[in-house]
């Protein structure tokens, strides 16, 4: 980030707000860890307000209070076009400059003037580099905010703190890593509650793969011990595996990202949840296997088998105790024999 | 020394196509069961290698229950119920007993029988008792669509996969055994000399 920053001056474009940080960091590839993924099907929640959807429009008061109110205007004068944009000295990435008004408008910050969190620093054209350095206190303002209204509008995001100074995007980023890093505030909204399953999965990967973009590749790095690793990034989300677990009264996930090495493999833990589900899962693969293939490949090939379906660790445990007693116990038995065998040679 | 032609050929590529497609099927059977990082077979190669075993051992099996009963090689099979409890009793206690202190075996090879009493239950409880369950399992993998949802209120698909498991299991122990079980022969190769010649030897 200190690097983006000090080749900010001479490029920025405009006399409005300084760059949107949130949009820098999440078009950079950040050198995070290396990402994998695995299993949880069940436990996606289908709120978050820790993502970005697509949600409903907000009031068009919205737009008054935030876009339209004190500078910002004159800040949207430039910030608005479409293609404000440079290209990083160093990392030769496009970051874009522009705030989407409409997206803008149906965010959570929509009621906030670009001056309420861009404080100081603008007037300046360009604008300084110790513009973009200001320090975006986003767990300040919420704890204020917080403890200001009511109604649970605004979340205190000191837990989240909490976690993400555990998290290994800090360890390995450094402090630079914040917030915006992964959030757009200038689009930030919850997803809504009754939002299907396959979109609260997308949405919430979208953040993850925005940097870890390896991880849409066919065999993505850090995963080639994961059967099916595209079906896994469609049913799961990262962070089920890649998160200490959270609270999950809590409506919003853990945001301690653990290493890689730290995250979740067991496929069992997710596998064998229920053997209702499991059926009903098993049933629907193999029928569109057999749609698709025909029944010859569908024996073959059989797509269905749910890794785990019948894993016990208790009874992996007996199994295994009971062979390996048994060969204890031929050992024994051709020990004896051989004893036996010398004996009888030896008499 | 005596010899007797005990094992026919077919009977002897039947007996190695089970051997090779057990092997491969407990290779991929616990790369499935077991799936994740590790020494095992990636799980990819592992599902068509393991439905192919399965299918071609489904086919080995019933080739058997089809062609045995109508060889000569059936009366090996054939039990001997009154005499069954005794020739067990002395058969086991000859492997517990007997066989540490060089008595004589208790069961004479012939043409007329080759299978000692326990091994005719061995045999019969793999290929009528588990093959069955473990073939018919398998199948029920494989078309599951056809199953119902649930059977005893539970997911039907989790009794097949129990099925398969424990009868894999039971098999896998069947193969232990019988693998310790061939080195107690005349000499501890003369049996496995016997299934690769079909040449029984009597010292």
């Amino acid at each position: 980030m200190s690097l983006l920053r000090q080749s900010l001056l001479p490029l920025l474009l405009t006399l409005s707000l300084a760059a949107p940080i949130g949009a820098v960091g999440a078009d950079l590839a950040w050198p995070g860890p290396t990402a994998s993924l695995t299993t949880n099907p069940v436990a996606a929640p289908v709120e978050d307000p820790g993502v970005t959807g697509t949600a409903a429009a907000a009031p068009a008061d919205h737009v008054v209070a935030g876009l339209a109110r004190d500078d910002s205007p004159a800040c949207m004068r430039c910030h608005r076009i479409v293609n404000l944009a440079y290209r990083d000295q160093d990392t030769a990435a496009v970051v874009d400059l522009r705030i989407a008004a409409d997206d803008y408008a149906r965010s959570v910050h929509a009621g906030l003037a670009c001056g309420d969190c861009h404080a100081r620093g603008y007037r300046h054209y360009p604008h300084r580099v110790s513009s973009a350095d200001e320090d975006l206190d986003c767990t300040g303002c919420h704890r204020e905010q917080a403890g200001r209204e009511t109604g649970g509008k605004v979340r205190d995001l000191d837990s989240i703190a909490a976690e993400f100074r555990q998290s290994v995007h800090l360890e390995v980023a450094g402090p630079g890593f914040s917030c915006d890093a992964c959030h757009d505030v200038h689009r930030f909204q919850p997803l809504p509650r009754d939002v299907g399953i396959d979109t609260a999965v997308r949405t919430h990967n979208g953040v993850c793969l925005q940097c870890h973009q390896d991880q849409t590749l066919d065999q993505p790095p850090g995963h080639d011990w994961l059967p099916r690793p595209e079906r896994h990034r469609q049913a799961v989300r990262c962070i089920d595996c890649h998160a200490a677990p959270g609270d999950p009264q809590r409506q919003y996930p853990s945001h301690q990202v653990l290493p890689a090495a730290a995250s979740a493999r067991d496929c069992v833990t997710c596998h064998r949840r229920s053997s209702t589900l499991l059926n009903q899962l098993y049933t629907y693969r193999s029928q569109q296997a057999l749609r698709a293939s025909g029944w010859l490949n569908q024996a073959l090939y059989n797509d269905a088998y749910i890794v785990g379906m019948t894993r016990s660790p208790t009874l992996d445990r007996i199994s295994l105790i009971i062979i390996a007693l048994l060969l204890a116990g031929i050992a024994a038995h051709a020990s004896g024999r051989y004893h036996a065998y010398r004996r009888q040679r030896q008499a | 020394m005596n010899q007797l032609y005990l094992y026919p050929l077919w009977l002897r590529l039947w007996h190695w196509l089970n051997a090779a497609l057990f092997l491969v099927l407990i290779a991929t059977g616990v790369s499935l069961h077991y799936a994740g990082p590790g020494w095992l077979i990636p799980f990819s190669s592992a599902v068509p290698v393991h439905n192919t075993a399965g299918i071609l051992l489904t086919l080995s099996w019933l080739l058997f229950v089809i062609v045995n009963p109508r060889s000569s090689n059936a009366r090996h099979y054939r039990l001997q119920l009154r005499t069954l409890p005794g020739e067990l009793w002395r058969q086991l206690h000859y492997y517990l007993h007997g066989i540490f202190t060089d008595a004589p075996h208790p069961f004479n090879v012939s043409a007329r029988r080759k299978l000692n009493a326990l091994q005719q239950l061995s045999y019969w409880g793999a290929l009528v008792g588990l093959m069955p369950i473990l073939i018919l399992s398998g199948w029920g993998f494989l078309l599951s669509p056809w199953l119902p949802a649930t059977l005893f209120g539970v997911g039907t698909i989790w009794l097949v996969a129990i099925a398969h498991l424990a009868s894999s299991w039971l098999l896998v122990l069947f193969v232990i055994v019988h693998l310790y079980m061939i080195t107690t022969g005349a000499t501890p190769w003369s049996n496995l000399h016997a299934m690769l010649t079909g040449w029984h030897t009597e010292p």
